[in-house]
């Protein structure tokens, strides 16, 4: 393309249309993978009851003659230690993974960016009792956290929602703050100052849209964060106890010796959608990244 | 250095600390009930019990007057008697300090060490096999539960494969007083995959970074006035690039010094490997307040620590962070 190449020429020929924009994220062959994933997760969780083969809720729907059975027409992706369907409880476990990447995906980029505008824009002693929460919430691991909350309010994967937006708006807060104090200083917004623009209109129009392609990836890696985490903490035996969770069927195959059997089916298929998942948000967040950053996008990158 | 910098840290430091402290003392009485419910949840618990257990506890007292109880008592260093074990929890804890940074600093240290080389290779050949690889894997690598891969490589290798112990931390019936070596040599040939799973994981992140340091200096001009000086390579990487570029990764270990002090928890959970993480998790699976309690300050003011730290000593070497 010989756009890349003089990186000039792209303003002469106007604005690339709206369309155009977003198809770009399907042109690299990651985005386009990550975007089909995260769209078969969608439909798996929105319709898991009638797409699963099995109810994994359902105990009469479990099997104890077939347990432990590898891949076969029967059960594509085998058979648990109680006889219930692999692929049912995956389809199945996609609501809480997705639960879990889509709230925490918009509650922290969200929070952080108000606080961090607010923080800028006003400036003053609002910035600064702001910037001191920003320092004090930095430093807490988030880990430790987890465990204690989830020792006293018991298993469910709102914690993970909850401590990851309780701790995650701080680094969103301090990105999004330099970003616009830098921003503020250039010539445009001072153009736009100089015909007493209402300063909403400078805030939303001008300042916060040169954030988006920040937020986009904070979003994007926040999501994938979370998922990994819930898995982690329903691993752990403190997730949802009545939910159906990646995180948790591995917990199970740990605890009924799937690895002693040599069931690696029962292991390796919800690992690999908890990889899969958080690898789609963060592509995901590559390609929305670029959408947002025209000078990713005409230069070329690394 | 800086007077007001390290005024400024240290006071965050604190205050941090501070949070870490109250947070933990609200979460108990924000729960429903009464913290001391656990020892007379049995009915038959007569009710004059009941009011001791209540008055030797000091819960008939007021919050606040509570809350000083606990902040004095923290600053004594006394955090309770574990429910489970009976023994004071800084002493249990204590005994599983060790086991953790046996099987957490190790592959840290063999990660940044491994990551400095591969980051910087990659980033000399950019576009080459390396960054090819490192950019592929190093996204992957950032996506894997840890817990997963440490059970994957169980199967492989210890179940398939059998070169390696399933899980434990030593050969029963080994002691160390008797035979140090063998019990060493045991805990060592016991550590290797949890070690391992942890290298692979954090390796690529650190050699990233790495890679995107080295490319951002190789830019710079004070690097273009170094090779018209006509230096060899050799030079220019150690004298000029590498010193640089190592800063971030200071900044890393700090951050992943959370993971170094409060356990591989989830490593630890898959090969019994009993650390502070599977400490934490018993004891939050047994309801062991004082002893979760415990153990989370104690990982939190550790971490808040390491990252003091961390920070004075890239202020120390990095001038731009001091007169920033």
């Amino acid at each position: 393309m010989d756009r890349t190449r003089n990186p000039r020429s792209w303003e002469t020929q106007g604005k690339p249309k709206a369309e155009r924009r977003y198809l770009r994220l399907l042109r690299r062959p990651a985005g386009l993978f990550s975007l089909a994933f995260l769209i078969l997760c969608v439909v798996c969780a929105i319709w898991a009851d009638a797409i699963s083969p099995y109810d994994p809720n359902d105990p009469g729907d479990k099997d104890i003659l077939a347990a432990l059975q590898g891949p076969s027409l029967k059960h594509p992706l085998g058979t648990d230690s109680f006889g219930g369907d692999v692929l049912s409880a995956l389809i199945h476990g996609t609501r809480v993974a997705l639960i879990v990447g889509f709230s925490t995906g918009l509650a922290v980029p969200i929070l952080g960016a108000i606080l961090g505008a607010v923080a800028a824009f006003f400036g003053g002693g609002m910035d600064r009792f702001i910037m001191f929460l920003v320092d004090v919430v930095m430093v807490l691991p988030g880990l430790p956290l987890m465990l204690l909350v989830a020792t006293y309010i018991g298993g469910s994967y709102w914690i993970v929602v909850m401590l990851f937006t309780f701790l995650g708006w701080a680094g969103v807060c301090r990105m999004v703050r330099g970003r616009i104090l830098s921003e503020k200083a250039a010539p445009y917004v001072e153009a736009a100052r100089s015909y007493a623009a209402p300063w909403p209109l400078i805030l939303f129009r001008h300042l916060l849209p040169s954030t988006y392609p920040l937020l986009a990836l904070t979003a994007a890696r926040t999501a994938a964060g979370s998922v990994l985490a819930e898995a982690g903490l329903s691993f752990l035996g403190f997730g949802d106890p009545l939910a159906v969770s990646w995180g948790k069927m591995l917990a199970d195959a740990q605890a009924q010796g799937a690895l002693l059997f040599g069931a690696w089916w029962w292991v390796l298929f919800p690992g690999l959608a908890v990889t899969l998942l958080s690898l789609s948000f963060i592509n995901l967040g590559y390609a929305l990244e670029e959408v947002f950053n025209p000078r990713l996008r005409y230069c070329a990158h690394t | 250095m800086n007077r007001a910098y390290f005024a400024r840290r240290f006071a965050m430091a604190l205050l941090a600390i501070g949070v870490a402290v109250v947070l933990n003392f609200l979460l108990i009485h924000l729960m429903p009930g009464n913290p001391a419910q656990r020892f007379y949840a049995d009915p038959r618990v007569p009710p004059e019990v009941k009011e001791e257990i209540i008055r030797l506890f000091g819960l008939d007292k007021p919050l606040w007057s509570q809350f000083l109880l606990y902040i004095r008592n923290v600053f004594r260093g006394e955090l309770g008697i574990s429910f489970t074990t009976q023994r004071p929890v800084l002493q249990v804890i204590a005994e599983r300090i060790p086991w953790t940074l046996a099987i957490t600093l190790i592959p840290t240290l063999a990660a940044i060490a491994c990551g400095i080389w591969v980051g910087l290779w990659a980033a000399w050949r950019r576009g080459g096999i390396t960054d090819f690889l490192l950019r592929t894997l190093g996204t992957a690598a950032s996506s894997i539960p840890s817990f997963w891969l440490a059970m994957l490589l169980v199967m492989v290798f210890a179940y398939r494969a059998r070169i390696f112990p399933l899980m434990g931390m030593v050969k029963p019936g080994l002691s160390l007083s008797e035979r140090p070596w063998a019990f060493i040599g045991s805990v060592a040939y016991h550590a290797v995959l949890p070690m391992l799973t942890l290298f692979v994981l954090s390796m690529p992140g650190y050699a990233l970074a790495m890679r995107n340091a080295v490319i951002s200096i190789l830019g710079e001009n004070y690097i273009l006035a170094a090779q018209s000086k006509g230096i060899s390579q050799r030079t220019l990487l150690w004298r000029h690039v590498l010193k640089n570029a190592v800063l971030p990764l200071i900044s890393m270990f700090s951050l992943s010094l959370v993971g170094v002090i409060g356990g591989a928890v989830l490593v630890e959970q898959v090969f019994s490997w009993y650390g502070m993480g599977l400490l934490m998790i018993r004891a939050a699976q047994a309801r062991d307040f004082p002893l979760v309690q415990a153990a989370a300050l104690f990982t939190i003011v550790l971490t808040i620590a390491a990252n003091f730290v961390a920070d004075l000593v890239q202020a120390w070497i990095d001038p731009r962070i001091r007169y920033g």
